[in-house]
């Protein structure tokens, strides 16, 4: 168990050195991000739904920077938590108009309704939710890396839970995927209002 | 010897009536309780009967479904997360204080406003970034240790409320321990701002 836990120690460590190394090589504006891809990656223009019936295409919301999250809306543990963290973080942005968080449901199944747009407004009335489309939901998890596996309800039409990434992808004003962060602490506040702030 | 006779009739009804108390209580504890009822709820039921005294057993029984209540597990934090409109599963954290010298296991659980409660853990991918609800059989407090349910980590996840669940108000939760223990608790529902903290 030793040397394996050793051999995870080590590779633990390249992919830290080479994170640091990314971020340092190219100054990115995103200190405390776990990921910043190299090149900021452009995203598919897809087209989703805002629960209501009205769509969107993603280029719809240039303009600003996106905080994205994929979550469900029937989340007991996962996404309240880290609703909870990104409302307390953008409401310490001192530019919060330039800043969209988005909470995108890979749970359209149960999600494709008014119970989305109840489910943002509760958190915070800035925040947008959008779901759609299988394929198109999973084109966008599959552009950014995000990950989400739907469970098997126990019986036919019973409750059921969504496995899915607990990270915030930030898009830059022109739709590209430029950082990843986990949505605790402070980090996105900190960098976003050092970031907001410069320009 | 009529006034012997009397009391003795007396007392052969006055038992009776009793009895049939108990069991009428145990019945409607049963029928409110058969859809949630748990095949652990009914082992720990059927495993406690014979180390107890019939006259405890019956106290018990109607008191605790058959369990003896848990007297060296203590519970220091008992919360339920407000959930938001339309939410059909919410968490539920409690902590533990473990003060004897031997590992207890929460089994199984129960609450009436709820369908059905399981205790749940998360587990995450630190390639992906994804975090899985894992459904455990039971949930381990080791001797002498704290236990501390929190958010994103070990939980009780309470599934189907039977009406709306309204910050402030205090639910009642029945866990069943390995031993065949029960501990009564009462969490609070606490809206965002206080289970944000």
């Amino acid at each position: 168990m030793t040397w394996r836990r050793y051999i995870l120690t080590g590779w633990l460590g390249l992919a830290l050195s080479a994170c640091d190394a990314v971020t340092e090589s190219s100054q990115a504006p995103f200190p405390h991000a776990i990921m910043t891809p190299q090149p900021a990656k452009t995203l598919p223009d897809l087209t989703l739904t805002d629960g209501t019936g009205s769509e969107n295409k993603l280029s719809n919301l240039n303009g600003k920077w996106i905080w994205l999250y994929f979550g469900f809306t029937h989340c007991p543990d996962v996404c309240p938590v880290a609703m909870d963290a990104m409302v307390g973080q953008y409401k310490k942005l001192k530019q919060a108009d330039q800043v969209l968080p988005v909470f995108v449901s890979v749970d359209p199944k149960r999600d494709a309704n008014r119970a989305l747009k109840t489910f943002t407004t509760y958190y915070h009335p800035a925040f947008l939710g959008l779901t759609g489309k299988r394929e198109a939901i999973d084109e966008l998890t599959r552009a950014v890396g995000a990950a989400y596996v739907i469970d098997t309800p126990a019986k036919p039409g019973g409750d059921y839970n969504v496995s899915h990434s607990n990270l915030v992808f930030v898009l830059d004003p022109q739709g590209r995927h430029v950082a990843t962060y986990t949505p605790e602490e402070k980090a996105l506040a900190d960098d976003f209002n050092a970031l907001l702030t410069e320009k | 010897m009529r006034a012997t006779i009397t009391r003795c009739l007396s007392a052969i009804a006055i038992l009776g009536f009793a009895n049939q108390s108990v069991a009428a209580e145990r019945h409607a504890d049963s029928d409110a309780s058969r859809s949630q009822t748990t095949a652990n709820q009914l082992r720990h039921q059927v495993a406690l009967s014979p180390h107890q005294s019939p006259g405890k057993a019956e106290k018990r029984g109607v008191a605790n479904g058959g369990c003896i209540p848990a007297p060296n597990l203590h519970i220091a934090d008992a919360w339920i997360r407000q959930p938001p409109p339309g939410a059909r599963m919410l968490a539920g954290y409690i902590t533990f204080q473990n003060t004897t010298s031997r590992n207890l296991a929460l089994t199984s659980a129960t609450c009436d406003a709820f369908e059905e409660v399981q205790i749940h853990t998360i587990t995450r991918d630190q390639v992906s970034g994804m975090v899985r609800m894992v459904r455990l059989k039971e949930l381990v407090i080791p001797a002498n240790q704290t236990l501390v349910m929190a958010p994103g980590h070990d939980h009780l996840m309470l599934i189907g409320p039977k009406r709306d669940i309204l910050a402030g108000e205090k639910l009642t939760l029945r866990l069943f321990f390995s031993d065949g223990t029960l501990k009564e608790c009462y969490p609070d529902v606490r809206g965002r701002a206080k289970s944000a903290n």
